[in-house]
């Protein structure tokens, strides 16, 4: 399953989920690596894989507001 | 994550690895903000906000650093923070989506010029803020015995070793004092200045004419704007080193927004604009003992001196966790990797003066790539890919992997950052800060931001994205084809 841009998403959101696996001969840190995106795409609950949009809104206030400082400043201290 | 594993990763360089639930060390809201606040308001930004009064008009110059700040802050978040927690991977494995797996060493020389630069100058100042002291303890024109600089340096890179050795932890646990005081020494000083010179005397007062970069009063606004996102946009390689290691989606925003952006940042920073201003010296040991008087103004830069080395720990973590990107690094010890980090820092304590005098330049000139990678990295995450990137991809090397581009270089972003960098060194000079006419309308950096994001956008469609390239138009995996990707460090 692909998103609308046509990126592959690892983890069980899949049909067929791609599984990382280390190379053949690998050390113990590329298969801790493996081993975590796994963990990380089966983590479907874990607070950061929620929407980020509640963030987003935020941030976007805080621009706003910036902007308004900005342009009030401008107007009347310049 | 089973203990052992965690072990695995612990007995060699742990840091690359991304981070799971359990080992998100910052879970409290006050945490997370005392992090970034000390980070934000150790001893660099009293330099800079000791330079704001010189765009002419102090207020002005207040108010659009500030601006400046935030509106920098923002993009930084927006750009590598958040997928930084998303993801629980750095700054420089962020930016491998849209740079390539080899293209993201340009964000690597950047980050380890930037880091090792201000982690330089601060470690200067601080052994030479000790140096002053004991020549004023004996007398007030006591000159500072260069001996004892050196010592101090190399006692400094000592404690620095002995603290980051250790990891995130100490370091966090340690900014749960550094943060708080340094936001008392601000506010201290802020009511010193109250007292001395009365509120409308204190934010009244500019510099003469003759010494202010413009009498324009745009212009002067322009560069207090460019000054505020220029500092934002320096956070941009470590942000990612520590949102990844952020717990809850909550504190995303709101501690690096008041902790990193408003007190650390704008007011710590106007505080000293306001200090400078009045007491004829960007210098805080100058400062603070004409503000604060002998004793307790030599207690206050003292104190100063001292939660400065939180910071710089940071910044000599943030550069060790990223010299594992480089392939021999990756398997060395956490130990080794420290020292190494520090061996520059060595040369920092042997020739101080020189650094103060030379290697701000060379942070400033490392940083430049900044502007671009940020606007770069926002559209490519945001809107070429809709907010989501194949983390296991971002470690598959070789052209089977979706980020390789054309040899492990997306050369669309990296024509768009050498012409970022061409305009903004157009616009303005970081250095000699000066400055063309357009500049007067909104600085360099955030139009430099804007336009790489534009530039990368428009160059992806046409030439990345019809080619498949950078994982645009991948298929997914039917059921007859391998469902196994081979990651590796």
């Amino acid at each position: 399953m692909a998103d609308r841009q046509g990126n592959v998403r690892c983890g069980p959101t899949l049909r067929t989920p791609i599984r990382c696996v280390a190379r053949p001969g690998a050390d113990p840190l590329d298969r801790e690596l493996a081993a975590r995106l796994n963990a990380w795409a089966d983590d479907q609950d874990a607070d950061f894989r929620q929407s980020l949009r509640p963030a987003l809104v935020e941030l976007a206030w805080w621009l706003v507001g910036a902007t308004v400082v900005a342009i009030a400043t401008i107007c009347w201290l310049v | 994550m089973t203990r052992d594993s965690s072990d695995v990763a612990a007995a060699a360089g742990s840091e690359r690895l991304p981070t799971l639930d359990g080992e998100r060390l910052f879970s409290r809201y006050s945490s997370f903000l005392y992090t970034l606040t000390t980070l934000a308001a150790a001893i660099w930004i009293i330099l800079v906000g000791g330079a704001i009064p010189a765009v002419g008009d102090t207020r002005l110059g207040i108010i659009g650093y500030g601006c400046g700040t935030i509106v920098g802050v923002v993009a930084v978040v927006l750009s590598v923070a958040l997928p930084a927690f998303r993801y629980g991977i750095d700054s420089i494995d962020i930016s491998k989506a849209a740079l390539g797996i080899r293209g993201s060493g340009l964000v690597l020389m950047g980050l380890l010029v930037s880091a090792l630069g201000w982690a330089g100058v601060a470690l200067a100042m601080v052994a030479r803020g000790v140096g002053f002291l004991v020549a004023r303890a004996g007398h007030p024109g006591g000159v500072i015995n260069e001996q004892l600089v050196v010592v101090v340096g190399l006692v400094l890179i000592g404690l620095l070793f002995l603290l980051v050795q250790h990891g995130l932890d100490v370091i966090r646990r340690l900014n749960e004092f550094a943060g708080p005081g340094f936001v008392i020494l601000a506010i201290v000083s802020l009511l010193l200045l109250l007292w001395k010179y009365g509120p409308r005397e204190l934010l009244l007062a500019n510099v003469p004419a003759e010494q202010a970069l413009t009498t324009d009063r745009l212009k002067s606004f322009a560069y207090a704007l460019e000054f505020g996102v220029t500092l934002a946009m320096a956070w941009w390689p470590y942000m990612g080193g520590l949102y990844r290691f952020l717990k809850f989606r909550r504190h995303a925003v709101g501690p690096i927004m008041f902790g990193g952006s408003l007190i650390g940042n704008a007011f710590s920073a106007s505080v000293a604009a306001l200090a400078a201003v009045h007491l004829g010296s960007p210098d805080p040991a100058v400062w603070l003992i004409e503000l604060a008087g002998p004793v307790a103004g030599t207690v206050m830069v003292g104190l100063v001196l001292l939660l400065s080395v939180p910071a710089i720990c940071l910044l000599v973590f943030f550069v060790a966790s990223a010299a594992q990107q480089i392939r021999p690094l990756a398997r060395t010890s956490w130990n080794w990797l420290v020292a190494l980090a520090l061996v520059p820092l060595l040369v920092v304590a042997l020739n101080t003066s020189w650094t103060l005098s030379h290697v701000v330049t060379v942070a400033t000139a490392g940083s430049l790539i900044f502007f671009s990678v940020c606007g770069i990295v926002m559209v490519d995450y945001w809107i070429l890919r809709g907010g989501s990137i194949e983390l296991h991809q971002l470690f598959v090397a070789g052209p089977r992997g979706h980020y390789w581009y054309w040899g492990g270089v997306n050369w669309v972003a990296a024509v768009v950052i050498a012409t970022g960098v061409m305009s903004y060194l157009l616009l303005y000079n970081p250095i000699t800060l000066e400055a063309r006419t357009a500049f007067r309308y909104v600085g360099a950096a955030l139009p430099v931001i804007a336009g790489s994001g534009l530039m990368y956008y428009m160059l992806m469609r046409l030439i990345a994205v019809p080619l498949r390239r950078g994982g645009f138009g991948a298929r997914g995996p039917t059921e007859s084809e391998a469902t196994t990707a081979e990651v590796t460090l």
